[in-house]
C-alpha cells in the first residue's frame, strides 16, 4: 500500500510542477466504489499433459476506489485513478466431453484468485461551462495492470494435478472513460463514470513442474460512483 | 496547451510504470521439491504431478466409448477403483552404468474399500517402443504412442486395487539419455528398481495418497517380459522382496532366440529390434562393431546408431528407406569361407530362407530380400560361431542351456542378457501365445519351462512355475486359465472375421499374424497375470 500512496503523491507533485495555469479550485480528491466487470476472453490452457477445452473466466468484483484530479483550466484536467486492489475469482471452464467426469464437475468452480492493481491516468475534457453544476466529461489515457497476488484453490490444484502457482504478465494499454460530475457545493461533488481499457496478459501456471499458459484479453467495464472534494 | 497536457500525462504514467514495476508480483514457481541431479531412485520432482484422475465410473465410461475399450473391459473386468495417474521422473543409469534419468508412471487406485490404504504394487515393464515421446503417464492424450498400453495396465491392475509403477525406460520421453538400453538385463533391472524406489517415495505426497502393502508383483510384456524377469532375478539376488512375477511374451532365452533368427527363423519386427539391440550392446560393451557397415548394409548404416528412439513414425522410416520393412537378411545365402566343408554351404543355402517347418516358412521368408539390413558377412560370422559354439536349444534342443563359450561379439552380448541362469524362489507365471510370430513362445517360455523343470539341474520345486499359452484349448473343465484361452480364441476369430469382411482372401490369417503379439495376446496375458497375482495374495504367501 505504501507504494501506491507514494505513487499518488509523486504523480500529484509532478502535475503541480508541470502545470502552468493557476486556478482557484484545481485539485479534487475522489472516493467511491467501482464495479469491475473484467469481460475476460481466455484462450484454452496449453502446455504438457493438457487436454483441449480447458479455459477460465475472470469474475466481477466491486471495490473501493480513489482518485486525484488536477485541473489545468476550465475544461482540461488530468486524473490519476486507482482502486483498492480487487481480488477476482477465476472460475474454471471445462469444455471437452472426453475429459473425465470428475474433472468436468469442476466446471464453473473457483480455481484461483488473482489480485490486480490497475493505476490509470486519464486526460479528461469536461463539457459545459465551469459554472454549470452538471458537467459530463470524456477521458483518454493509459492503464497499467499488474496482477500482484495470485493463489490457486483446492479445486484449481485438483484440476491441474497438484499444488499450483500462477502468475500473469503486466499489461499496458489505452484507457477510455465517459462520465459526469454534479457539483453539490463549492467543495463537494458526486461523480459517475464508465471506464474501459485494453488489458492483455499471459497466464502462466506451474503445477509441480508442469508449466501451462493461456492468453487472456480483457475488455473491462468499470462503473464507478464517487464523491469528490475540491480544494 | 493540449499537447503539453498529454505529454504530462504520459510522463506521469511512465513514472507510475517505473515505480510499480519494482513492486511485488508473483512468478509461477514450482511448489514441490526439485532435484536436478538425482541419484538412482531419487525423484526429480516431488510430489510428482497428477496427469489425470479417473473414477471407476470415468474409466468404465471411457472404455465403453470404443470397440477396443469394450474388448478390454470384457477381459480386464469392470473397474472397481478409480485411478490417479502421476508422472514420475527419477535418477537411474544407462547401459554402460552412466548416470542418467528417466520418466514413467505411478498409477494409484482410489475410491472403494479395496482401493485405498495399503495396496500391493505391480511393477510393470512395457513392450518395445520406437517413439521417443512414449509416455505411459500421458493418459490425457489418446494420441500418445503409449496410450493403449497405459489404458491396458490402468484397467487391468490399478482399477482393481494395485498401485502400478511403470518406467518409460531411459532414452524415452524426458530422459536425457540419447539412446535406449534395449534388452540390457542389468540396466533394465536397475531401472525398474529405481522407478519403484521413486514411486514409493512419491506415495505419501499424492493428492489421494495410498500406502504400499509391501507385496510386490513384477510383470511386463514383450521387451518388458524380459525386463520383468531380469528384475525379479536381480531383486532376488539382492535379497529384496518379490512376491511373484509374471513375465509375458518376452525373449527370456535371448541367446537362443538370436541364434534362431540368424539361422533364418526371422521374426516379425526384426528390422526394428535388431538395430535397437545392436546399438544398446554397442553402448554397453563397445565391441560389437568398429564401423556400422561391419553389421549393416551401406544404404542403412549411416545414422542407424542414432535412429532410435525417434518421433518419426516407423512407416515413414520405411518409406524414407532408413530401414527395410521386413528384410533382415540377404536372399542370397552367405558364401562359406574357403576350405570349409561342402556341407556348410548347403546349410547356409537351406536357411536362406528356411523352408521348414512349412507352416512358418512364409513368415521366415519375409525376413529375406535384396534390400536387406544385415550384411551377409555379419550373418556368416555369427553363424560360424553358432555352429562352433552352439546354444543348447538351437538349431535343435540338446541341453537347452546357453552356449558355453561363444566368441562372436553379438553372441557374447546376447548370452550376457540371456536369462537361463537363475532360479526363482517366489512364484513365476510365464504367459504368451503359442503361435507368436514376434517373440517365439517355444524358444522362450517353453525353453525356460524346460530349463526350470526336471531333469534340468535348474529344476524348480513343484508349483513354483506356471506356464500359460493363451493360444491353446483349456486343459480341462477346471483349467484356471480357461477364460483367457477361450477369450483369446474368440478374439482371434473376430480379428480374422473382420479381415475377411474387409476383403481379406487368406481367411484373415495375415490380420491375425499382424495383430497377434501387439494386440491379441496382451489383454489376455495381463488378465491372466492379474488373476495369478490375486491368487498369490489370497494364498497369503
Amino acid at each position: 500500500m505504501k507504494t501506491q500512496h507514494f505513487l499518488i503523491a509523486s504523480a500529484a507533485a509532478l502535475a503541480c510542477l508541470t502545470s502552468g495555469a493557476a486556478l482557484a479550485q484545481q485539485n479534487t480528491i475522489k472516493f467511491g466504489v467501482a464495479h469491475v466487470q473484467p469481460n475476460s476472453d481466455a484462450s484454452n490452457v496449453s502446455g504438457p499433459f493438457t487436454p483441449s477445452g480447458i479455459s477460465l473466466n475472470v469474475e466481477n468484483v466491486t471495490t473501493p476506489i480513489f482518485g486525484y484530479v488536477r485541473d489545468f483550466d476550465d475544461n482540461w484536467s488530468i486524473e490519476f485513478a486507482l482502486g483498492l486492489p480487487p481480488t477476482h475469482d477465476v472460475t474454471l471452464k471445462v469444455n471437452n466431453p472426453n475429459i473425465p467426469g470428475s474433472a468436468q464437475a469442476l466446471n464453473g468452480q473457483v480455481g484461483a484468485r488473482v489480485r490486480q492493481v490497475a493505476p490509470t491516468v486519464f486526460v479528461n475534457y469536461r463539457f459545459l461551462d465551469s459554472s454549470s453544476a452538471f458537467r459530463p466529461f470524456v477521458g483518454a489515457g493509459i492503464n497499467y495492470t499488474r496482477f500482484d497476488k495470485t493463489q490457486s484453490t483446492a479445486n484449481g490444484n485438483t484440476l491441474n494435478g497438484g499444488a499450483t502457482s500462477l502468475s500473469l504478465d503486466d499489461s499496458v494499454g489505452l484507457a477510455l472513460q465517459i462520465g459526469a460530475s454534479y457539483r453539490l457545493t463549492k467543495e463537494w461533488s458526486v461523480n459517475a463514470a464508465l471506464a474501459t481499457a485494453q488489458v492483455k496478459t499471459k497466464l502462466t501456471t506451474n503445477t509441480l513442474g508442469i508449466v501451462r499458459t493461456a492468453d487472456i484479453k480483457f475488455r473491462p467495464a468499470v462503473l464507478s460512483l464517487s464523491v469528490g472534494y475540491s480544494f | 496547451m493540449t499537447t503539453k497536457h498529454v505529454l504530462t500525462a504520459v510522463s506521469a504514467a511512465t513514472l507510475v510504470l517505473t515505480l510499480t514495476a519494482c513492486g511485488g508480483g508473483g512468478s509461477a514457481d514450482n511448489q514441490g521439491t526439485v532435484n536436478v541431479s538425482p541419484a538412482r531412485g531419487d525423484l526429480i520432482q516431488n510430489p510428482p504431478p497428477r496427469i489425470t484422475s479417473l473414477t471407476a465410473a470415468d474409466l468404465t465410461a471411457s472404455l465403453r466409448a470404443s470397440a477396443t475399450g469394450q474388448g478390454l473391459l470384457a477381459v480386464a473386468g469392470t473397474p472397481t477403483c478409480g485411478v490417479d495417474v502421476q508422472y514420475i521422473q527419477y535418477g537411474t543409469v544407462g547401459g554402460a552404468g552412466e548416470a542418467t534419468d528417466a520418466s514413467g508412471v505411478l498409477m494409484t487406485p482410489s475410491g472403494g474399500a479395496n482401493c485405498t490404504g495399503a495396496r500391493p504394487v505391480v511393477l510393470y515393464a512395457h513392450g518395445t517402443a520406437t517413439a521417443k515421446n512414449y509416455n505411459l503417464a500421458n493418459l490425457s492424450d489418446n494420441t500418445n504412442p503409449a496410450y493403449s498400453e497405459a489404458i491396458l495396465i490402468a484397467a487391468t491392475y490399478a482399477a482393481q486395487g494395485f498401485i502400478v509403477v511403470a518406467p518409460n525406460y531411459a532414452g524415452y520421453d524426458s530422459s536425457k539419455l540419447s539412446y535406449t538400453p534395449y534388452l540390457n538385463a542389468d540396466q533394465s533391472a536397475k531401472e525398474m528398481q529405481d522407478a519403484l524406489t521413486a514411486g514409493r517415495k512419491a506415495l505419501p505426497g499424492l493428492l489421494q495418497p495410498v500406502t504400499d502393502s509391501g507385496k510386490l508383483f513384477i510383470t511386463g510384456y514383450s521387451q518388458g517380459g524380459h525386463v520383468a524377469m531380469a528384475t525379479h532375478r536381480d531383486m532376488q539376488a539382492a535379497g529384496k522382496v518379490v512376491t511373484a512375477s509374471a513375465p509375458m511374451s518376452g525373449p527370456y532365452a535371448l541367446a537362443a532366440f538370436g541364434d534362431a533368427i540368424f539361422y533364418g527363423n526371422v521374426n516379425i519386427g526384426s528390422t526394428l529390434f535388431t538395430p535397437l539391440q545392436v546399438n544398446s550392446y554397442q553402448k554397453a560393451y563397445g565391441n560389437l562393431y568398429t564401423n556400422l557397415t561391419d553389421i549393416y548394409e551401406a544404404p542403412y548404416a549411416a545414422g542407424i546408431d542414432t535412429l532410435f528412439p525417434t518421433n518419426t513414425p516407423i512407416t515413414t522410416l520405411f518409406t524414407q528407406g532408413k530401414l527395410p520393412q521386413t528384410a533382415l537378411f540377404n536372399r542370397v545365402p552367405p558364401t562359406a569361407p574357403a576350405g570349409a566343408p561342402a556341407s556348410l554351404q548347403l546349410t547356409l543355402n537351406a536357411i536362406t530362407p528356411p523352408t521348414t517347418p512349412a507352416a512358418q516358412a512364409p513368415l521366415f521368408a519375409l525376413g529375406f530380400g535384396t534390400n536387406n539390413l544385415i550384411t551377409n558377412n555379419a550373418r556368416l560370422s555369427y553363424l560360424l560361431d553358432a555352429i562352433a559354439n552352439p546354444d543348447g536349444a538351437v538349431p535343435a534342443v540338446t541341453t537347452g542351456a546357453q552356449a558355453t563359450a561363444p566368441a562372436n561379439a553379438l553372441r557374447i552380448a546376447l548370452k550376457k542378457n540371456d536369462l537361463r541362469n537363475w532360479q526363482p524362489r517366489s512364484p513365476v507365471l510365464l504367459c504368451g501365445g503359442g503361435a507368436d510370430p514376434t517373440v517365439f513362445f517355444s524358444l522362450n517360455a517353453r525353453l525356460m519351462q524346460g530349463f526350470w523343470s526336471p531333469p534340468s539341474p535348474a529344476a524348480l520345486p513343484a508349483g513354483l512355475l506356471t506356464v500359460v499359452d493363451v493360444d491353446s484349448a483349456p486343459t480341462s473343465a477346471t483349467d484356471p486359465f480357461a477364460a483367457a484361452k477361450v477369450g483369446f480364441g474368440q478374439a482371434k476369430a473376430q480379428t480374422a472375421q473382420a479381415a475377411v469382411v474387409a476383403g481379406a482372401t487368406d481367411g484373415g490369417a495375415s490380420a491375425v499374424i499382424g495383430n497377434y503379439h501387439g494386440g491379441l495376446v496382451p489383454p489376455f496375458c495381463n488378465a491372466t497375470a492379474r488373476g495369478f497375482f490375486q491368487q498369490v495374495l489370497a494364498s497369503g504367501k
